[in-house]
């Protein structure tokens, strides 16, 4: 007698029919979770290493692994991390995020040279407006009709934004950075001054909380077989 | 129906997005570029295939009572599959922007509808044709839609500026209102095409079968 499967049932064989489905798909599953770990593994971790490449100076060390946790004079947490070239210190990254945006948390990376002052301010993650909130966190090259075969002269550099860029190369003076609307010097945008008060208050964060933490700062960052000798 | 209908029905006569109407969530919600939308779709697409493969080759081995059931553990195995492999070996930027939604091509309609109208009813070569068809027509009216929103708002395509002089966003159409406004207007043009071809052969205008609600059964996807 030949088994009509699609006439069955029996509640019993149903769930052992549904149950032989289920088993089949596991183990589809198991078998690509296994072999996507590896790749999505590396893949992760060369986003994170691709990330610091472009705002810290040339370093051959692991600048994920390089880190230490601080403070900010508020309470916040934010992470330090060291980039290394041949043993010696080079520059920092420094991890930090502000909620004064226009809309909710802005993350930021914020790199500096070894003596505290700012090299460059990337946002990581925002959700200000679109076309206007964005435009001061963003940065990324556009290309147009007329250059989308030639290459890019900032090929492996960031992409400039004037509102960001304003930072760059400034110390960290007595009173913290303003935009001008509000009696300072920064860069601002009209339509967008709240973002531009929050890319403020980062900088003076990371700065601040940098020269705040010097010495510790750099004595947890440095290879130890660099203090020993 | 020939071969070839069961392929071609899928992109114009038969489009998911502009005729059947199924998968209206990501057809709104990632299409706010070119390039979403045919990273959505090519990803919808694979799922679609392999889905229609599977339940065609299993449609005799499950019991009608369950077959929904079955269908969806199919359909999941295989979202998650390309879940993985995206992650591992699609670029970072597709993968970033379609986060969310590839898991959500579980409950997208046209991959349960059409293995349940379709695939459960036909043979394996005519399933994946099927499928096929109904991928590449999800795909072209997602980049055209994406295109249009991305056009529209920035003046570039595919992350090209095509218009240099177009400094200031204009945000409606690259937001959720915009898309229902633009997919409005390109369901309208569709019915305006499908009428205008119905007079000049002087009949009346007459939806393909089994798009009428009388016998379209997604509706009764759970009875037997």
């Amino acid at each position: 007698m030949k088994l009509n499967f699609n006439k069955i049932s029996n509640i019993p064989a149903l769930g052992i029919i549904l149950a032989a489905f289920c088993a089949v798909s596991a183990v589809a599953m198991a078998y690509t979770a296994v072999k996507t770990e590896k790749p999505i593994r590396e893949k992760k971790q060369q986003a994170i290493q691709d990330a610091f490449k472009l705002v810290l100076p040339d370093f051959n060390n692991q600048p994920s692994e390089n880190k230490i946790r601080l403070k900010t004079a508020d309470g916040a947490d934010l992470t330090i991390y060291g980039a290394v070239k041949d043993g010696k210190l080079v520059g920092f990254a420094v991890e930090t995020s502000t909620n004064t945006g226009y809309a909710g948390k802005i993350e930021a990376i914020v790199s500096l040279h070894l003596d505290g002052r700012i090299r460059s301010i990337n946002v990581t993650k925002h959700g200000e407006t679109p076309g206007l909130g964005s435009n001061i966190c963003g940065r990324s090259e556009e290309k147009t009709i007329f250059n989308i075969f030639e290459k890019s002269e900032n090929e492996g550099k960031l992409p400039p934004n004037r509102y960001l860029d304003w930072y760059n190369d400034k110390m960290p003076g007595k009173n913290p950075w303003t935009v001008k609307k509000d009696g300072g010097e920064a860069e601002y945008m009209t339509g967008a001054t709240v973002t531009c008060r929050a890319i403020a208050d980062i900088a003076n964060r990371a700065a601040k909380t940098f020269q705040a933490n010097r010495d510790e700062v750099i004595s947890a960052l440095t290879p130890k077989s660099e203090v020993t000798k | 129906m020939s071969l070839f209908k069961d392929f071609s029905k899928g992109i114009w006569k038969e489009n998911p997005v502009l005729v059947l109407l199924l998968g209206t969530c990501p057809t709104l919600a990632v299409t706010n570029n070119a390039v979403n939308g045919l990273g959505m779709g090519i990803a919808t697409a694979c799922v679609l295939t392999g889905s229609n493969l599977v339940v065609s080759l299993i449609k005799n081995l499950v019991p009608s009572k369950i077959r929904i059931p079955c269908y969806i553990v199919i359909i999941a195995t295989f979202v998650s599959v390309v879940d993985q492999l995206m992650e591992a070996y699609a670029p970072a930027t597709i993968y970033n922007a379609l986060g969310i939604f590839i898991p959500l091509i579980v409950v997208n309609c046209i991959v349960l509808g059409r293995a349940e109208a379709f695939a459960s009813k036909s043979g394996l070569f005519r399933s994946v044709l099927d499928a096929l068809g109904m991928g590449i027509g999800f795909t072209l009216a997602l980049v055209l839609l994406g295109g249009t929103r991305e056009f529209l708002t920035s003046g570039s395509l595919f992350n090209v500026k095509i218009i240099t002089a177009w400094t200031v966003n204009f945000m409606l159409p690259g937001n959720a209102p915009g898309a229902f406004i633009l997919l409005g207007c390109f369901l309208a043009l569709k019915n305006h095409f499908n009428f205008r071809r119905a007079v000049k052969r002087g009949e009346a205008y007459i939806p393909p079968q089994g798009l009428n609600c009388r016998s379209c059964n997604i509706c009764r996807i759970g009875d037997d």
